[in-house]
C-alpha cells in the first residue's frame, strides 16, 4: 500500500456517504498574549448516519472544532485562518485570511467586517443543517421564560416553512376526511399511514398519530381514536389559506433573513395559528425524547426541571429542525451517571431511528465506547488518530491514545498504579515544531522532530511516525 | 495489631434551613443527611460515592466541623486529644483544636487559593494561623513537602493565577498536609481536572498514603475512582447511606439495587460495549425537597415492593403518566383519603378498561384495589422504615429487601 | 534551597509589578481613558506641587489670594494677568492653582475617609450577616434616602461652616455607598473557598477579614473612589458657591472663585470661565479615569 493522503481515502468512500468534510482546518485566536493556534491543520470526514466521537483533553481543540463548525467562535478573536468545511460537498465556511487584530502595535484591518445586522454567510449556510447542544443544561435555557416559549421561539424562527406546510396539509386532510376515513375502515391503519406519507411526506399529520400507533391498545380502539382526531380538526378560512400559501411561496424564494421582517410580517390571526402549530410540534418533539408529561414540562420554568430533563429539552430543540448533523459538546459531563446512561441511550436511539448523524465530543472514553461508531482523538490542536471504536479501544495505535486508555481508572484497568502521561500539554501560543506529543512520548525518536504525516492502516488513520515502517511493509 | 478507631460517627443528621413556604415565621428544613453512622480506623481509606445532591459534601463539612449537626455526635480520637462534636451549638474554640488535626482539599482549585497571596504564604497559612510554630520552622516543613506533592520550589513565589488547575490542587494538598494532620478529607479534588491530571493526583494521593499511612476520606461521584483509591466505600443517595463495606466486596457483589444500578450505568471503555434499555425508567422530576417516607430510593428502584414507602402522590403520578402515554388523555381525577389510601375517579367513561388495566399492572406497588363504578379505591401498606442491616463484619446495606425481620 | 531560586537566571519579575504594568497598559487602550488618566495626574501633580514646592512655579503664598482693592473690578486676560482678574482684584491665574490644591486634597480626604469607613462597615456587615447586617443596612438606607446636599448642610449647621467642618459633613454623607458596595462583594466572597480555608487555618475573624476579604474588594472600591472624587469636588464647590461655606481670600477654592465672579458673569465672563473650566475638567477627568480603571480591571481584557 503506497502512502496516500486523506483525500484519496475519502474518495474511496462513496461520495453520497460523506456528509461533512473538514479539510486542513486552521483556527487561530488573537488575544492579548498573542496568537493562539488552537487548531493546526485537521482533516476528517463524517459519514451520513454515523456517530463520530471526538475525544481529547482540555486544550486539545475539540470544543473549538465544534464551535468552528457552527461559526460560534468569539467574534474578532477567533477565526479560520486556513482550510475549508464542506457540507454535502458545498463549502460553508468563511475564511478570514487576513483577519488580524491589533497586537503589539501591528495594526491590520479585519477583512470581512460584519455589520451588526447582517448574519454571516457561514451561519446562513448551516441554518437548518447543523444543530448543537452544549454541556451545561443549567445555563442553556433562559430561566425567565417557560419551556414552551423557548421551544416555540426556536421553531417559529427557524422553521416557518415547515409549520406552514403542516398546517396546509392538515387542512388538506380535513377536506379529504371522508376518503381517508373510508380507507382507514376498510384497509386498516397500515394502509392509512402509507397513504398519508405518500401524500404529505413524513412530516404530515402522520406524526401526531405516532403516539396512538405505538401504544398497546387494540386495533379497533386505535381506529376510533384516529377517526375522532380527524373529525376534531377544524377547517380554516379560505383567506387564511391564501395568505399562508403566499408566505410559503415567498419563503421558498428567499432564505429567511432576520430584519427583513417587513416582507414576512404576519397578521395576528395567522401568527396565532402558527403558534398553535408550533406548540403541537413542540409536544411531539418532547415525546420523541421520552419526556414524561410533555404538556406539564412545556408549562414549567427551567428551574423546575432536573438536569436530565433540561438536557432532553435541548436535544428536542436540536432535533426540531431536522438537521443533517447534531453536534453534542459534552452533553453528559454535568449529569450523574444514571441520567447520563439514559441520555446516551436516547441519543443512540435517535441516531438509529431517525438516521441522525451525531458528532459527540467528550473527554470520557467510556462514553465513547457506548455511543460512538468512529472515534477521533485530538491532541494539542491536531488529530492523533481516527478509526472505528472497537479498534481504537482494543488496539490503540497512537501512543497518546494508549496513554489515555491507561490513565482512566476502570474495571479493565487492573494496574496497581494508574499510568499518568508525564509532562504537560504544550503551550499553543508557541506550539512546538514537529510532533506535538514528542516531549511526552516514550517512543519518540529523531524523526519526531518533523511533523508526522497521516498514515492509513486498515481503514484507520494515525499521525505517528511509528507506523511509517508498517505501511511500507504491507 | 488492631487499628484503633480514629473517628466514630454516630447517627448524625444535618438540616438546612430553607426559605419557608408556609408563612413568615414558620421555618422549613431540608434534611441534607440522615442518620449517618460509620467508623473510621487509623490508616483506613474511605470513599463516599454519590450523585450530586446525595449529601456527600455535607457529610464532609459536618466531619470537619464547618456545619453544625442537628442530631448525633462525632467522636474524634486523636493522638493527644479526644474531641466530640454534637448538635448543641459548637463552641468555636473547640472547633479550632479540631481544625488543627484535620486537613481538607476542596473540589474547585480556582477559588481555593486567594489570588492576592503568594503560594508560599498560602501553604504556610494553616501553620501560622494555628500557632504551631515559628515562621522559620514552616519553611523547613514546606521544603520537605514539595517533593512529596510534586511541586517545584520556584512555584512558591508565584501567585495562584499563574498556575494551572493541576498545580493548584497540589498546592491545596500541600496546604492540607502542612500541619501533619491525622486525617484528611478530599472533596472531589479531581472532578474539574482532565483524565491524565486526575491520574497524576490520584497516584500522588496513593503514594502519600503509602509512605505516611495517612487516613483519609475521599468523596467522588465516580465509582471507578473510588475503587482505585480506597479500601472502603460508602454509597450515598439523598442523604442516606445505602450501602457500606469493603471496596472489593461491593464491586464483586453489589447488594443494594441502587449500587447495582450505578455499576450497570458506568460506560466502560471497552470494545463491544453496548447500551441496553435503561432500567431506571422514571426520569426524575425536579428538586428533592420532600424526603420520602420509607426508602429514599423507592421511586426509582427497579425492584421496589409495596412496602418501600409509596405515597399516594407518587402512585397517582405514575398512573396518570401511564394513562397519558397510553391514551393521550388525562381523564382521571384523584382524591387522597389518607396517607395510605386514595381514590381514582375516572371522568371519561370510555377509558375505564384502560385504567383498570394500568392499575392492575401496577398492583405490585400497593396492597389492594377495589372497583366501584367509576371509582377505584386503592389501599397502601404502611411504609417500612429501612434500617442498616449488617451483612457481615464490614458490610452494611439499607434495603428492605434484605431485612430478614421484614419477611 | 528556596532562597536560591529567587536569584534565578531567568529574569524574574514580581507578579505585582507585572499586574501594575498591565493595568497601565490597559488604561491607555482607549483615548478617553488615557485622557482621564493624564488629567488626573495633572491635577494631583498640581496639588502636590502647590503643597510642597510652590516655589517651582513661582508662587509664594499657596494659601492666600491677595485682593487688590485699588483695582477691584475684573480685568480681562492679558499678558500680565493670563486668566484675568476677578472681583476683589484677585489674579485668577495663580488663584486657580491654589484653589486646585485645596479642592483636590479635600476631595481626597473625603473620599478616602469615606471609603475606609464604608468598607469597614460593609465588610463587617456582609461577613457577619443576620442581625448585624440588617441593622447596618437600615442605617445605610437612612443615609441614602437623604439628598446629600441637604444632609451636608444640616450637618454644617451643627458643626460650623469652615472647611474642616464641610469635610466632615461630606464624609458622613459619602460613606454609605462604599458600605453597600463592599457588602455585596463580601457576600460573594464569603462563599469563596479560600475564605473557608482561612477560618480552618485558625485565623480569627478579624484576620480573615483583613487578609482575605478586604484586599479582594479593593478593585471596585477604587473605581468608585475615582468617580466619587468628581462628585465630591462638585459638592464642595457647590457649597462654597451658594455661600453656605464661608468664603474668604485665605481659602482659595474654585467654588468661591466662581461666586466672586458671578455678579460679573455677563460683562466679564473670564471670571467664571476659568475656575469653572478647571472644575469641569477635573470632574470629567476623574469620571473618565474611573471608567478606564473599571475597564482595566475587567478580567476579560486582562487575559
Amino acid at each position: 500500500m503506497t502512502r496516500r493522503n486523506l483525500n484519496d481515502l475519502v474518495t474511496q468512500e462513496s461520495e453520497a456517504d460523506i456528509i461533512l468534510e473538514v479539510k486542513n482546518l486552521n483556527v487561530h485566536f488573537f488575544t492579548r498574549r498573542g496568537e493562539i493556534k488552537a487548531i493546526r491543520g485537521i482533516n476528517f470526514y463524517v459519514k451520513r448516519g454515523e456517530v463520530l466521537g471526538i475525544v481529547g483533553e482540555s486544550g486539545s481543540g475539540k470544543s473549538v472544532t465544534a464551535l468552528t463548525l457552527v461559526d460560534l467562535l468569539p467574534s474578532g478573536i477567533g477565526c479560520i485562518t486556513e482550510g475549508d468545511i464542506l457540507l454535502n460537498g458545498e463549502r460553508i465556511s468563511d475564511t478570514y485570511k487576513k483577519e488580524y487584530r491589533i497586537i503589539r502595535r501591528k495594526k491590520v484591518k479585519l477583512s470581512q467586517k460584519r455589520t451588526s445586522r447582517k448574519v454571516s454567510n457561514h451561519v446562513q449556510n448551516i441554518r437548518g443543517h447543523i444543530s448543537m447542544i452544549f454541556q451545561d443544561p443549567l445555563t442553556s435555557l433562559d430561566p425567565l421564560y417557560k419551556v414552551k416559549a423557548q421551544m416555540i421561539e426556536s421553531i417559529m424562527y427557524n422553521n416557518r416553512k415547515m409549520l406552514i406546510k403542516r398546517i396546509l396539509e392538515k387542512d388538506d386532510i380535513k377536506k379529504n376526511k371522508k376518503d381517508l376515513v373510508e380507507l382507514l375502515n376498510f384497509k386498516g391503519i397500515q394502509a392509512f399511514s402509507e397513504k398519508i406519507t405518500n401524500l404529505y411526506g413524513p412530516d404530515g399529520f402522520h406524526q401526531e398519530l405516532l403516539m396512538i400507533e405505538n401504544s398497546s391498545i387494540g386495533e379497533t380502539e386505535k381506529k376510533t381514536r384516529i377517526v375522532k382526531a380527524l373529525h376534531a380538526l377544524e377547517p380554516l378560512d379560505k383567506h387564511i389559506i391564501d395568505s399562508l400559501n403566499n408566505q410559503l411561496n415567498n419563503l421558498r424564494k428567499k432564505v429567511w433573513r432576520p430584519n427583513n421582517s417587513k416582507k414576512y410580517r404576519f397578521t395576528g390571526k395567522i401568527n396565532r395559528i402558527l403558534l398553535q402549530e408550533a406548540e403541537l410540534y413542540s409536544i411531539e418533539l418532547l415525546e420523541l425524547v421520552d419526556m414524561p408529561h410533555p404538556d406539564k414540562v412545556m408549562e414549567s420554568y427551567p428551574h423546575e426541571l432536573s438536569g436530565g430533563m433540561k438536557q432532553r429539552v435541548m436535544i428536542a430543540l436540536g432535533v426540531a429542525n431536522k438537521p443533517d448533523i447534531l453536534i453534542a459538546d459534552e452533553p453528559t459531563t454535568a449529569l450523574d451517571v444514571i441520567t447520563q446512561y439514559q441520555i446516551l441511550y436516547l441519543l443512540k436511539t435517535l441516531n438509529q431511528k431517525l438516521g441522525l448523524t451525531i458528532i459527540f465530543i467528550t473527554h470520557d472514553l467510556g462514553v465513547m465506547a457506548a455511543i460512538a461508531d468512529r472515534i477521533l482523538v485530538m491532541y494539542a490542536g491536531k488529530i492523533s488518530e481516527i478509526g472505528p471504536t472497537k479498534y481504537i479501544l482494543s488496539e490503540p495505535l497512537h501512543p497518546y491514545t494508549r496513554g489515555l486508555l491507561q490513565s482512566a481508572p476502570s474495571i479493565s484497568n487492573k494496574q496497581v498504579d494508574l499510568y499518568s502521561i508525564p509532562g504537560q500539554v504544550p503551550d499553543l501560543l508557541n506550539p512546538p515544531n514537529g510532533c506535538s506529543f514528542a516531549n511526552r512520548c516514550s517512543f519518540a525518536t529523531e524523526r519526531c522532530r518533523n511533523d508526522p504525516p497521516t498514515f492509513n492502516i486498515k481503514g484507520r488513520t494515525v499521525n505517528c511516525w511509528l507506523y511509517e515502517v508498517k505501511e511500507n511493509e504491507s | 495489631m488492631k487499628a484503633s478507631t480514629l473517628i466514630s460517627i454516630n447517627d448524625i443528621s444535618v438540616d438546612y434551613e430553607i426559605a419557608s413556604g408556609g408563612g413568615i415565621l414558620k421555618k422549613a428544613y431540608l434534611r441534607a443527611i440522615q442518620d449517618i453512622s460509620f467508623v473510621i480506623k487509623e490508616g483506613d481509606t474511605w470513599s463516599v460515592v454519590g450523585e450530586s445532591g446525595s449529601g456527600k459534601s455535607t457529610l464532609a463539612m459536618a466531619l470537619i466541623g464547618l456545619i453544625t449537626l442537628s442530631d448525633g455526635t462525632i467522636n474524634y480520637n486523636f493522638n493527644d486529644q479526644k474531641i466530640t462534636i454534637s448538635s448543641k451549638k459548637g463552641k468555636r474554640k473547640g472547633m479550632k483544636s479540631l481544625w488543627r488535626k484535620i486537613g481538607i482539599v476542596f473540589q474547585d482549585p480556582f477559588s481555593a487559593l486567594d489570588p492576592r497571596i503568594l503560594i508560599k504564604d498560602i501553604i504556610s497559612e494553616p501553620f501560622i494561623g494555628h500557632k504551631i510554630g515559628k515562621k522559620t520552622e514552616v519553611m523547613k516543613r514546606i521544603e520537605k513537602l514539595l517533593p512529596l506533592v510534586g511541586l517545584r520550589a520556584e512555584y512558591l513565589e508565584y501567585f495562584p493565577d499563574q498556575l494551572s488547575g493541576g498545580l493548584r490542587q497540589r498546592v491545596s494538598i500541600a496546604r492540607a498536609l502542612i500541619n501533619e494532620p491525622e486525617f484528611i478529607i478530599f472533596d472531589e479534588p479531581t472532578s474539574s481536572l482532565d483524565v491524565s491530571l486526575q491520574a497524576q493526583i490520584l497516584n500522588l494521593i496513593k503514594s502519600i498514603q503509602r509512605s505516611t499511612k495517612l487516613t483519609y476520606l475521599f468523596i467522588t461521584h465516580n465509582l471507578m475512582v473510588a475503587r482505585y483509591i480506597s479500601e472502603n466505600i460508602i454509597v450515598m443517595y439523598l442523604g442516606n447511606i445505602l450501602e457500606k463495606g469493603k471496596t472489593a466486596d461491593i464491586f464483586e457483589k453489589p447488594l443494594h439495587p441502587y449500587t447495582q444500578l450505578l455499576m450497570a450505568s458506568i460506560p466502560l471503555p471497552e470494545p463491544g460495549y453496548e447500551l441496553k434499555k435503561p432500567s431506571a425508567e422514571r426520569v426524575t422530576q425536579g428538586s428533592g425537597i420532600t424526603i420520602p417516607n420509607g426508602c429514599v430510593f423507592h421511586d426509582r428502584c427497579p425492584v421496589a415492593t409495596p412496602y418501600c414507602g409509596w405515597t399516594p402522590d407518587e402512585l397517582i403520578t405514575i398512573i396518570a403518566n401511564e394513562l397519558y402515554n397510553l391514551t393521550g388523555e388525562r381523564g382521571i381525577s384523584a382524591e387522597i383519603i389518607s396517607e395510605t389510601s386514595f381514590d381514582i375517579h375516572v371522568v371519561n367513561g370510555n377509558i375505564i378498561s384502560e385504567v383498570k388495566d394500568i392499575i392492575s399492572r401496577n398492583s405490585k406497588f400497593f396492597k389492594t384495589f377495589r372497583e366501584g363504578g367509576n371509582v377505584f379505591h386503592i389501599e397502601l401498606f404502611i411504609p417500612w422504615k429501612p434500617r442498616m442491616i449488617k451483612v457481615d463484619e464490614y458490610r452494611e446495606v439499607k434495603c428492605i429487601l434484605l431485612d430478614k425481620e421484614f419477611k | 534551597m528556596i532562597e536560591e531560586i529567587n536569584k534565578g537566571s531567568r529574569k524574574f519579575q514580581s507578579p505585582r509589578w507585572v499586574s501594575i504594568k498591565l493595568t497601565l497598559k490597559l488604561l491607555f487602550r482607549t483615548p478617553t481613558s488615557a485622557a482621564g488618566f493624564v488629567i488626573m495626574l495633572f491635577y494631583i501633580g498640581t496639588a502636590l506641587i502647590m503643597q510642597f514646592a510652590p516655589g517651582l512655579i513661582g508662587i509664594s503664598d499657596p494659601g492666600y489670594m491677595p485682593p487688590n482693592f485699588s483695582n477691584p473690578f475684573p480685568i480681562p486676560p492679558s499678558i500680565k494677568y493670563p486668566f484675568g482678574t476677578t472681583y476683589p482684584g484677585i489674579n485668577l491665574f495663580p488663584a486657580v492653582f491654589k484653589a486646585i490644591r485645596i479642592d483636590v486634597f479635600s476631595a481626597i480626604a473625603i473620599v478616602g475617609a469615606g471609603a475606609i469607613i464604608g468598607t469597614l462597615i460593609g465588610v463587617v456587615s456582609g461577613y457577619k450577616g443576620k442581625s448585624v447586617d440588617q441593622v447596618m443596612m437600615r442605617i445605610t438606607d437612612i443615609f441614602f434616602s437623604l439628598p446629600f446636599l441637604v444632609l451636608a448642610m444640616a450637618i454644617g449647621f451643627i458643626l460650623g461652616r469652615t472647611l474642616n467642618d464641610i469635610i466632615i459633613a461630606l464624609i458622613i454623607v459619602w460613606w454609605p455607598i462604599y458600605a453597600r458596595l463592599t457588602r455585596g462583594q463580601t457576600l460573594y466572597l464569603k462563599n469563596e473557598l479560600y475564605v473557608k480555608y482561612s477560618m480552618l487555618s485558625g485565623n480569627s475573624t478579624i484576620k480573615t477579614l483583613f487578609k482575605h476579604i478586604v484586599p479582594n474588594t479593593i478593585t471596585p472600591v477604587l473605581v468608585q473612589m475615582s468617580v466619587d472624587m468628581a462628585n465630591v469636588i462638585l459638592a464642595i464647590a457647590g457649597l462654597y458657591f451658594i455661600g453656605f461655606a464661608a468664603t474668604s481670600p485665605y481659602l482659595p477654592e474654585l467654588g468661591s472663585l466662581i461666586s466672586y465672579g458671578f455678579p460679573f458673569a455677563l460683562t466679564a465672563p473670564w471670571t467664571i470661565l476659568y475656575p469653572g473650566l478647571f472644575l469641569l475638567m477635573f470632574a470629567l477627568g476623574m469620571n473618565l479615569f474611573g471608567d478606564g480603571l473599571r475597564d482595566a480591571f475587567n478580567p476579560k481584557y486582562r487575559s
